[in-house]
């Protein structure tokens, strides 16, 4: 089933034991990792099958101590990354923005100044279905979607993301908090079209 | 004079042993107070100041109902079961042990 399997010299036993105990369980996380990032079933399926194949492989390498998930996260990522540079190659076209909406780099958030009069403490995030949330989620550019789903999703702390991004901690917070900013941009426009919260004329 | 100055000066800057922090320091770091990545101290000195700020309560509620909704969706969803077993075999038809 994988590819160049011929190619790698193969475990211990010891190690594939070792494999089993701490890779395989972080299979669901990388699973829900993959969906958030592709968006996409079929896609995730193969960038779980494509990174427990690659995790394997390199499992001699693996660093005992190293936390496991995000070490499979950050090879999910990078299988990832490369699958859509390939595709973006082929089309020449860019399907992420890199214009960032600069109502979401200032201090004051935008959002709690429109929805204050009407839902100061901003009961419209729970009025919220899971599937909006996550669709939001879709819509970041890929570099705040990993760091959301890493930190809100799957409750990594900042070193984690960091590590797993490859990043320094204060990247991560500023891509946190953009993150964050965009998505409750959304969030508030969701609430707004399903009438969970009357528009207000500060966010239009 | 100078000692009389010095007291003043450290009369506003603690209060009951806990150094007061700005508005603007409060709500940069507000984000790392929720996710819980402050030191001992920092939770502590900014979570005396939104205790007491009536400016900057608010936004923490905000956030935290933001934060909330975004932890719901969290947990629940796991890799589909054909999906393991496919891998659990490819990797046992590789290694001895698996």
């Amino acid at each position: 089933m994988f590819p160049n399997a011929d190619e790698e010299k193969g475990l211990s036993a010891e190690q594939e034991f070792s494999f089993k105990e701490e890779a395989l369980p972080h299979l669901d996380a990388v699973y829900r990792f993959a969906l958030r990032l592709s968006g996409s079933r079929d896609v995730a399926e193969d960038l779980v099958q494509e990174t427990f194949f690659r995790a394997h492989r390199a499992w001699a390498q693996y660093t005992p101590g190293t936390r496991c998930k995000s070490w499979l996260f950050t090879i999910c990522r990078n299988v990832f990354l490369r699958q859509r540079e390939r595709r973006q190659r082929h089309d020449e076209i860019l399907t992420e923005s890199t214009e960032e909406d600069p109502r979401t780099l200032s201090k004051e958030n935008p959002v709690f100044a429109a929805s204050r009069s009407d839902d100061p403490e901003g009961e419209f995030f729970r009025a919220l279905v899971d599937e909006e949330i996550l669709e939001a989620i879709r819509e970041l550019p890929e570099e705040y979607r990993t760091a959301v789903v890493l930190s809100d999703l799957e409750g990594l702390s900042y070193n984690e993301i960091a590590a797993t991004m490859d990043v320094p901690v204060g990247t991560v917070k500023s891509r946190l908090f953009r993150g964050r900013r965009q998505l409750q941009t959304r969030l508030y426009e969701y609430a707004v079209s399903m009438g969970h919260i009357a528009p207000r004329s500060g966010m239009e | 004079m100078k000692t009389l100055m010095m007291k003043l000066m450290m009369r506003l800057k603690t209060r009951r042993g806990v150094r007061v922090v700005s508005c603007e320091d409060a709500l940069s770091r507000l984000f790392e107070y929720l996710d819980g990545e402050l030191d001992q101290i920092s939770e502590r000195e900014l979570g005396e100041h939104f205790r007491i700020c009536r400016h900057c309560y608010p936004k923490l509620q905000f956030e935290r109902s933001f934060m909330e909704a975004l932890h719901r969706v969290r947990q629940g969803e796991t890799a589909p079961v054909e999906l393991k077993r496919r891998i659990t075999e490819a990797l046992r038809a590789e290694g001895p042990a698996l």
